[in-house]
């Protein structure tokens, strides 16, 4: 058990894969303009990741070693158009205004870096919990920067007013330039305490 | 220094699997996941199309002037049904037709063109007298979030609206332009988006084709 949650802990906090492991940024800046899309966008990181490194770690034995990249991305790919077509199944607004994004969680590097550094080596249980782990932790980071673009950008939590009606929205902040500056100031911030906890 | 011998292994490890172990591998993998994917795309597709087709009415509605508020997709469809008629022009154009109470309301025309990275789409609708524009959208795929994308958002197309497309109901001369930002000078010209010039080109284009057989079916009435 104490092992789940050491995974748990480094995927959301020690290794953070936007924090530290810098991974995943790309889609982190494209989908923090809502609370509600990162929140989708999250949930598909979480179903894909896990679901890739539970896979891969079954057949990390009978895998060649050789074509190994091409049958993750391969796994990954069938995993993320299935989601996608569930969404424009049941949630058509919603993959109306992710629009591509879904689609490139294929090349998202959390879900291919966790299957390489570590569904390769661990066995199924401990790997699909390194995926939901790693998910989580993509999660956080992007609904904290949903929160303070959209509350800053629209004056609203969750599609809910949050702000008085008096409040003007800065639009800056929901173009990339603002997702750029809010994730850097958050990196910094979280790094320079997490170097405070080590010493 | 790493020794020879683990080398050696680790080659042999690299050679566990012979090429045809690996042709074999991959074909079945590929295989299964292809299978997933068929399985998926049956089970689901007619949902999508619905959906589509859904978003499809409920943008021609909303630009004939519909309040789509509190209509769920049955009444839409019904709505859709009777009171809009799609009407052939010519061998490649039509126009849909919206009809309440015997009285006609709108004429809806397509408008398709190229953006700056892929096609662009949309509907105009226009009053009864085909000269006064009374409800515009439009739809892309991949145009540049922020700038080129902003073409999808109210903030734009509500621009066109209650513009003439030429000075009177007789003339045939283009007034409704689309120019790139801060060179509007006239009052039927839209003001673009700033830093989308080629995508607002591709849009002033579109809209003039689509304008042209606007003109040309007017004796259609």
């Amino acid at each position: 058990m104490n092992k789940y949650l050491g995974i748990l802990k480094k995927g959301i906090y020690h290794e953070n894969p936007i924090f530290h492991q810098m991974l995943g940024v790309c889609s982190a800046l494209a989908v923090t303009t809502r609370v509600k899309n990162a929140l989708v966008m999250t949930i598909a990181v979480i179903l894909v990741s896990a679901g890739t490194n539970g896979i891969v770690s079954l057949m990390k034995n009978s895998i060649p070693k050789k074509i190994r990249l091409i049958i993750e991305v391969l796994i990954i790919a069938t995993l993320v158009i299935v989601f996608d077509l569930v969404l424009k199944a049941y949630y058509y607004p919603m993959s109306k205004q992710l629009g591509p994004y879904v689609g490139l969680i294929i090349t998202n590097c959390i879900i291919l870096g966790r299957a390489e550094a570590f569904a390769l080596q661990n066995k199924f249980l401990p790997s699909v919990v390194d995926g939901v782990a790693n998910g989580i932790g993509y999660g956080f980071i992007l609904l904290f920067v949903s929160i303070i673009r959209e509350l800053l950008g629209s004056g609203t939590i969750y599609g809910l007013q949050a702000l008085p009606s008096g409040f003007k929205p800065a639009q800056a902040v929901l173009l990339a330039p603002g997702a750029f500056i809010i994730m850097g100031v958050l990196i910094w911030i979280v790094r320079a305490w997490q170097l405070k906890g080590d010493k | 220094m790493i020794s020879s011998d683990t080398l050696k292994s680790e080659e042999k490890k690299l050679m566990k699997h012979t090429n045809i172990y690996s042709l074999i591998f991959s074909f079945v993998i590929a295989s299964v996941c292809g299978a997933i994917l068929l399985g998926t795309h049956k089970l689901l597709i007619k949902k999508v199309s619905l959906n589509q087709r859904i978003e499809k009415i409920s943008s021609l509605m909303k630009i004939a002037g519909i309040d789509l508020n509190n209509i769920n997709k049955k009444e839409l469809e019904k709505i859709f049904k009777t009171n809009f008629t799609r009407e052939k022009l010519t061998e490649n154009s039509f126009r849909y037709k919206y009809i309440l109470n015997t009285k006609i309301k709108s004429y809806i025309y397509p408008l398709d063109g190229n953006g700056l990275w892929g096609p662009i789409h949309g509907y105009i609708a226009m009053e009864p007298d085909l000269l006064i524009v009374k409800g515009i959208i439009f739809t892309h795929q991949e145009e540049t979030p922020g700038l080129g994308a902003e073409i999808a958002h109210k903030n734009f197309y509500s621009k066109f609206i209650g513009l003439k497309i030429t000075e009177n109901a007789q003339s045939n001369k283009i007034v409704l332009h689309v120019k790139k930002s801060g060179t509007k000078n006239s009052p039927n010209e839209v003001d673009g988006i700033t830093g989308a010039t080629e995508t607002i080109k591709g849009v002033e284009k579109m809209v003039n084709k689509t304008i042209k057989i606007i003109i040309l079916s007017r004796g259609k009435k």
